[in-house]
């Protein structure tokens, strides 16, 4: 059903619906109000008109009585005709009366307004228990309603004694039409519009109609309809409905001296009558409600239409989103609940159309890179068909893609001839993905559609979509360059495997002698110290010999003993400092050396050395000179072997200048020290500089020695990161320098 | 009181020109050629100084040295270790806990400085 309709059919339900209740509702609320007020109405009425009726028969019987002792007879003149006369007039005074006789007392017409029947015995009345009681003084006002032949309406009786000196001397008869007593009771009614639909009964004790409004020919033969429901046991004065009838019935309760004959007011009106009103009041309403319906059926359609148009749009929108067109947005300018609607639907069908320009770029980007590959792409179903290839796979084969989609997976994989269970070999593969997920390069082969082979190395692994296995994606490598590669390789790494079994053969060789060298350069290093300390020992007690005869502690010796003793003794320290020298250098160069490393002033130290030395420079001659820098940080090194390099480099220049002297200097130099020892003697061959540093070379200059003091020197100074070098002048002296680097100072 | 010099050496030649310098400088001289002669003297008498060779048969005299500081009968007596090997003669001084020492071929002034100092 469409929206409009189900919006149409829900305004109009609760249109009905409120329509039924409220004039449901109202309806019968008027009615019941209208039932009330015609209930009240009908029993006032009602006790009104009986209470008329009473007050009607009470004058009549005054007008009687007051009339009676006017009468000509009453008054000495017993003439019918005067008597008729007086009749007539009364009559004429009294208009309540149709007619007035005078009857004597056995009961015949004396006189008569109207002149009939005079003289004759008014049967009826004579009759009746009214005129046995008249006549005995007794009587009560309209106790005989009867027909009356001569008028031809049906009459009230009303009757009174006339009296001549206490005497009844005849009967006054009035009779008063019936209908008087409705034109009576009809002024009870007043003036309602409901008044005309009264039906109104006037009955005498035993019911029988005395007048009826609505059934005159009933009048005095019929009992009242009504009557019957209200019994004798009715409480009179209450309204009842019955038989879609209001009825309501009072009865006589006399007035003053009448003491009533027991009539009853009858008041009855249709229900139709009463709850006409109401009943009009619901056809307009229905026929409101009629309009109302039809109203709300225009205004629902206009409505509906302007409420579930953007609804339309937007299923029509969804209907196109669906069928793939991305490219539509609502117009939906609202701000309610459709517009915010529209709104979202707009940005949804934004972010669908961006996740849409991803995913086909992306799958774009995907079916790029798979026809790009390089290496064979195939993916296989589960039942071991071909799904799809790749364009390098079609290449490599020579099919086309449509050749290959489809075909059972023996049409591209084969495997060796000499392997009886290829298919089995395969399908090991392929279950083996399926056990495990994944394979890695193995060893297959592709069939060509020119029917060659192909061996390839290939990887597969498990395709799973939505946790569902959908086949094997495997990625093939054509393997025949590598496989020439490979046994090229494999041709190389033969020579190569001779080649090192070669390598071997002198690398044991090898090891050979240089464990030969490292055994020698033990016994060297022993060789040395054993040397130098059996030398020493001797040495030790021939210089301690001298030195006792020389002491003259065993006795005196003369000069030339003295002279040749010292020389002996001088002979006994060089050879021991050249041992020393020996021992020096080689725990130098074997890095055995211990250096204590330790923060010197530079400065101090060549001090202490010029202490020593200066004596000898004095008595040589020589000058003795120190330039030394006085910002000079302290510097890390070994005391001991600095004084020697130091003490190494002034001895040299003390050999080898016989004039002039020595100037030594000391000052920072980019991060060194930079020490300077300059003399003024013969200088250095430019040729000999290059082997000045080497070990055991005497230069041509030679003075003796071993040849060992610079190579000490240059290797101290290595050992502590410094540089030590010559600078000479051919005729000008030789200067020797060295640095030493300056420690960094911690930040 | 002369003052009594303990010198441990197994070079006779060395022994006799040492203890000639030193009784001529005033000292009283008891040889020793090794650690078990150096022990026996010194448990039934004392000495002043002990000038203690390196190199000795049986037991080295660094490790004599070290025993003897090590025990609190000759912790005191001055050791002053005697050697011709010029290897690292400092450390192994330092390492046995002698007071100085002295290499072979000595200066007889240096000798005599050294004791002079430890003993007077």
């Amino acid at each position: 059903m469409k929206f409009a309709a189900k919006l149409a059919i829900l305004v109009l339900s609760i249109v009905i619906c409120s329509a039924v209740f409220i004039s449901s509702l109202v309806y019968f609320s008027n009615v019941r109000t209208l039932q009330e007020q015609i209930t009240n109405k009908l029993e006032f009425r009602a006790a009104i008109a009986i209470d008329i009726v009473d007050r009607f028969m009470y004058e009549r019987e005054i007008d009687l009585k007051s009339f009676s002792v006017r009468l000509s007879y009453v008054l000495g003149d017993p003439n019918p005709d005067k008597i008729k006369q007086d009749l007539i007039n009364y009559r004429n005074e009294n208009k309540n009366y149709i007619s007035l006789s005078f009857l004597d007392l056995d009961g015949k017409r004396i006189a008569d307004t109207s002149g009939i029947d005079v003289d004759q015995r008014h049967s009826v009345f004579v009759n009746s228990k009214y005129w046995n009681d008249t006549v005995k003084g007794k009587s009560s006002s309209g106790q005989l309603v009867e027909y009356s032949y001569s008028l031809g309406v049906p009459v009230i009786f009303f009757a009174y004694p006339v009296y001549v000196k206490d005497r009844i001397v005849g009967i006054l008869v009035a009779r008063v039409a019936t209908s008087k007593l409705y034109e009576i009771t009809r002024l009870a009614m007043g003036k309602d519009n409901n008044a005309m639909y009264l039906k109104i009964d006037l009955i005498n004790s035993d019911g029988l109609l005395i007048y009826s409004n609505y059934n005159r020919r009933g009048i005095l033969k019929d009992k009242s309809g009504h009557y019957s429901i209200f019994g004798e046991d009715v409480v009179a004065g209450r309204c009842r409905i019955n038989k879609n009838n209001f009825e309501v019935i009072a009865k006589e309760k006399g007035y003053l001296d009448f003491m009533g004959n027991g009539w009853k007011v009858i008041l009855a009106v249709p229900e139709k009558i009463v709850f006409a009103p109401a009943n009009q009041l619901r056809n307009r309403m229905i026929g409101l409600f009629i309009f109302a319906v039809f109203l709300s059926l225009i205004i629902i359609l206009f409505f509906s239409h302007y409420f579930s148009q953007p609804i339309i749009k937007l299923s029509w929108a969804v209907a196109q989103i669906s069928s793939g067109n991305l490219n539509i947005q609502m117009a939906v300018s609202s701000k309610d609940e459709i517009g915010q609607l529209a709104a979202s639907f707009n940005a949804m069908v934004k972010s669908l159309k961006k996740a849409r320009e991803e995913l086909v770029s992306a799958k774009d980007y995907t079916d790029s890179i798979i026809a790009s590959m390089v290496d064979c792409l195939v993916v296989i179903s589960h039942t071991a068909t071909i799904k799809g290839v790749n364009k390098a796979l079609c290449d490599l084969l020579g099919y086309q893609e449509n050749e290959l989609v489809g075909q059972p997976i023996k049409k591209i994989f084969v495997q060796e001839e000499e392997e009886e269970e290829e298919e089995e070999i395969l399908h090991k593969y392929f279950n083996k993905i399926f056990d495990e997920g994944v394979v890695h390069n193995i060893g297959l082969t592709f069939f060509t559609k020119q029917g060659s082979k192909i061996p390839i190395n290939f990887s597969g692994s498990l395709m799973r979509h939505n946790k569902e296995i959908v086949g094997i994606v495997g990625v093939a490598r054509d393997m025949r360059q590598i496989m020439a590669v490979i046994k090229d390789l494999e041709d190389k790494r033969n020579d190569l495997e001779e080649h090192d079994r070669e390598l071997t053969r002198m690398q044991m060789a090898m090891l050979h002698i240089m464990n030969d060298l490292q055994d020698a350069a033990h016994i060297k290093t022993q060789f040395t110290g054993m040397v130098s300390h059996e030398l020493r020992t001797p040495l030790a007690s021939i210089k301690e010999g001298i030195s006792l005869v020389l002491d003259k502690i065993t006795g005196e010796i003369n000069d030339e003993q003295v002279k040749y003793l010292t020389i002996a003794k001088n002979n006994v320290d060089r050879l021991d400092r050249l041992i020393v020298a020996v021992l020096d250098f080689q725990k130098l160069e074997s890095g055995k050396m211990d250096f204590k490393m330790e923060s010197n002033d530079i400065n101090e130290i060549v001090k202490s050395v010029e202490n020593t030395m200066r004596p000898l420079f004095n008595k040589k001659g020589l000058f003795f000179e120190l330039h030394l820098s006085n910002n000079l940080p302290q510097v890390e090194f070994d005391r001991d072997m600095i004084v020697e390099v130091l003490t190494n480099l002034v001895n040299n220049a003390y050999k080898f200048t016989d004039s002039g002297g020595v100037n030594i200097s000391t000052k920072p130099d980019s991060g060194f020290i930079k020490v300077m020892v300059k003399d003024t003697g013969i200088g250095i061959n430019k040729e000999d500089i290059s082997k000045l540093f080497q070990e055991f070379t005497q230069l041509s200059r030679g003075k003796g020695g071993a040849g060992l003091g610079l190579s000490i020197c240059k290797k101290i100074i290595e050992a502590h990161k410094g540089k030590i070098w010559v600078e000479t002048d051919a005729d000008g002296g030789t200067a020797f320098y060295f640095t030493l680097p300056i420690k960094e100072q911690r930040a | 009181m002369v003052k009594k010099i303990l010198i441990v050496d197994d070079e006779p030649d060395i022994m006799d020109v040492a203890t000639t310098r030193l009784k001529y400088s005033g000292y009283d001289v008891i040889p020793a050629v090794d650690a078990e002669e150096a022990i026996a003297y010194l448990e039934k008498d004392i000495c002043d100084l002990i000038l203690l060779d390196v190199v000795l048969p049986k037991m080295h005299g660094d490790e004599l040295c070290k025993m003897l500081k090590h025990s609190d009968k000759y912790e005191n007596i001055p050791v002053v270790l005697f050697t011709a090997s010029a290897m690292n003669v400092a450390n192994v001084a330092e390492q046995a806990g002698a007071d100085d020492y002295i290499t072979k071929p000595f200066d007889p002034r240096e000798l005599l400085g050294k004791i002079k100092r430890l003993i007077g």
